[in-house]
């Protein structure tokens, strides 16, 4: 009797403990077979309410929004795909002024995108023949304590936009877009736009970067290229310090437009198409671009790429004496 | 490459101009209504290049029926169009009489702005039709000009400065001579060759 409860003891640990492992497995495998080897997250249109981390494969079905107090903590190697929804077919926002017709990741809390250099995080289209503006942007909207850091963003209408948002964008690769990034600060909102843009490779968008209304970013270190229209659109009213960046092969390297305070030293900004700089009607204000390479130190070569008052006595003249007699080291992004 | 460079070019353009209707702070697009005419075709594209390269924005250049171009800008659907003084003269109902074409310009454009709220930019320097009806035009001497309204000028704040630079340029020659150009060669390359020559981008 002993033997027998003792063996049916055993029995029964055998079949329990084989069943916790079977339970294990199990587990095990739902978290193997997760989104990385499966099925993506889906999330549809709506808002985050509470801190939330995005990681593997995420799929975005419409505008979603980071509530002001929630932080979304993307991880890194995410992958987050936007569907090319209609166009403001699901956007039922009243607020038009800040918003894009597509699928937008709207920040009103904070996002901290921060991937590693092996294992970048990228925000795209989900559609199989992608677009530029298959989705609207990651907009950030009233915003401080923002990070992207080693994120891929592309075929946004603007890969990131700010409207009083503050945030550091480093390290991150933006291309396909149809503006890689757009700032400026509005009315209502009580922040303004501070922006750093490190070490990014901004290149083959429609537009760069483009600023205005008030905001003063720091751009350093980037690699600005092939982009159809401009590498960089400065707007009035903002002021930038512009150093240490390639700005090469887009059709106008830079274009201002009434701008008072700009600092552009150390670049190397050359073969863009049409222009490596042009001042724009209504920018009256001289600007000093002193200590920039210019792909050449024929200074009637350098000139000819110029827009300035010796094109339009209205226009202010562009200083570019002082020129760097060879390509400035350490500009660019890090390869 | 270039089929890469003209698939983005395309789409930059598609998402500004999808983005139009939210009025996001990427781009405001500027819309140049044009009637099927060669002259008003090439004068389309010019205002498009020049606005686009001398400030920065979008345009995209829509077409109308002749009749048409007009009644667009008055409901906002377009911001420019080009109207001939002799055009809005009969068009207005009166004073033909007056033959000095400046008189005529001055008079069609102070009635514009009272009754429309629309102004007349300098006039390009060719001359126009002088009657529009049905499509069918009667030549005559009468002024080309860009009208636009006050709120668009007010919008955009550079932009009757920039379209005034135009002012006097083209001559009936030059449109011509342009003319004759758009028939073997695209466009907006013989506009663009045009605008560098007057080194006005």
């Amino acid at each position: 009797m002993e033997i027998l409860n003792v063996t049916k003891s055993v029995k029964h640990r055998a079949f329990t403990k084989r069943m916790l492992f079977a339970f294990l497995g199990m587990v095990l495998s739902f978290w193997l077979a997760g989104p990385a080897s499966g099925k993506p997250m889906i999330v549809e249109k709506g808002v985050i309410k509470s801190d939330t981390v995005w990681e593997k494969e995420v799929v975005v079905r419409g505008d979603v929004e980071i509530a002001r107090g929630s932080t979304l903590i993307v991880m890194p190697g995410t992958v987050v795909r936007f569907v090319r929804i209609e166009a403001n077919g699901l956007a039922d926002i009243p607020d038009k002024e800040n918003h894009f017709p597509r699928a937008e990741l709207i920040v009103r809390g904070k996002i901290l995108a921060q991937g590693t250099r092996d294992r970048m995080i990228l925000f795209t289209s989900a559609e199989d023949s992608p677009h530029p503006a298959d989705w609207g942007a990651i907009n950030l909207l009233d915003t401080r304590g923002n990070i992207l850091e080693f994120c891929e963003v592309s075929y946004a209408n603007t890969g990131l936009h700010c409207h009083g948002g503050q945030v550091i964008v480093a390290n991150c690769y933006f291309h396909d877009n149809g503006v890689a990034m757009g700032q400026k600060n509005v009315k209502e909102f009580e922040t303004k736009c501070v922006t750093s843009i490190l070490y990014n490779r901004i290149t083959g968008n429609g537009g760069g970067v483009l600023f205005g209304k008030g905001t003063s970013p720091a751009i350093s270190h980037n690699e600005i290229s092939n982009n159809e229209f401009y590498g960089i659109f400065g707007k009035k009213g903002s002021v930038a310090n512009v150093r240490y960046n390639n700005v090469v092969r887009n059709a106008k390297g830079i274009m201002l437009y009434a701008m008072e305070g700009f600092r552009l030293r150390e670049n190397n900004i050359s073969d863009n198409e049409k222009y490596n700089i042009s001042l724009l009607e209504g920018q009256t204000w001289d600007v000093d671009a002193r200590h920039n390479w210019w792909g050449t130190t024929d200074k009637e070569k350098i000139k000819n790429l110029i827009w300035d008052k010796d094109q339009d006595e209205a226009l202010g003249r562009l200083d570019f004496s002082d020129f760097a007699d060879s390509p400035v080291e350490g500009a660019g992004a890090l390869q | 490459m270039k089929k890469k460079s003209l698939f983005l070019v395309v789409c930059f353009v598609f998402c500004l101009f999808s983005a139009q209707p939210l009025h996001c702070c990427v781009g405001r697009i500027l819309v140049v209504a044009v009637s099927g005419s060669p002259e008003q075709a090439i004068m389309g594209e010019m205002l498009s290049i020049l606005i686009n390269e001398r400030t920065g924005t979008t345009v995209n250049i829509v077409e109308y029926d002749p009749n048409a171009c007009h009644e667009a800008v008055l409901k906002e659907e377009a911001d420019i169009y080009i109207n001939y003084t002799g055009v809005a003269q009969a068009g207005l109902g009166g004073a033909n009489d007056v033959d000095d074409p400046l008189e005529v310009y001055a008079l069609v454009n102070q009635s514009y702005k009272e009754k429309f709220g629309m102004v007349w930019l300098k006039p390009f320097g060719f001359r126009g039709p002088l009657t529009v009806e049905g499509g069918d035009e009667e030549d005559g001497r009468t002024l080309a000009a860009p009208v636009s309204t006050r709120e668009v000028l007010k919008k955009f704040p550079v932009l009757d400065r920039v379209i005034n630079k135009l002012g006097g340029r083209i001559d009936d020659n030059a449109m011509s001579e342009l003319m004759k150009k758009t028939e073997n060669q695209d466009i907006k390359e013989t506009v663009r060759e045009f605008l560098k020559k007057e080194n006005l981008i």
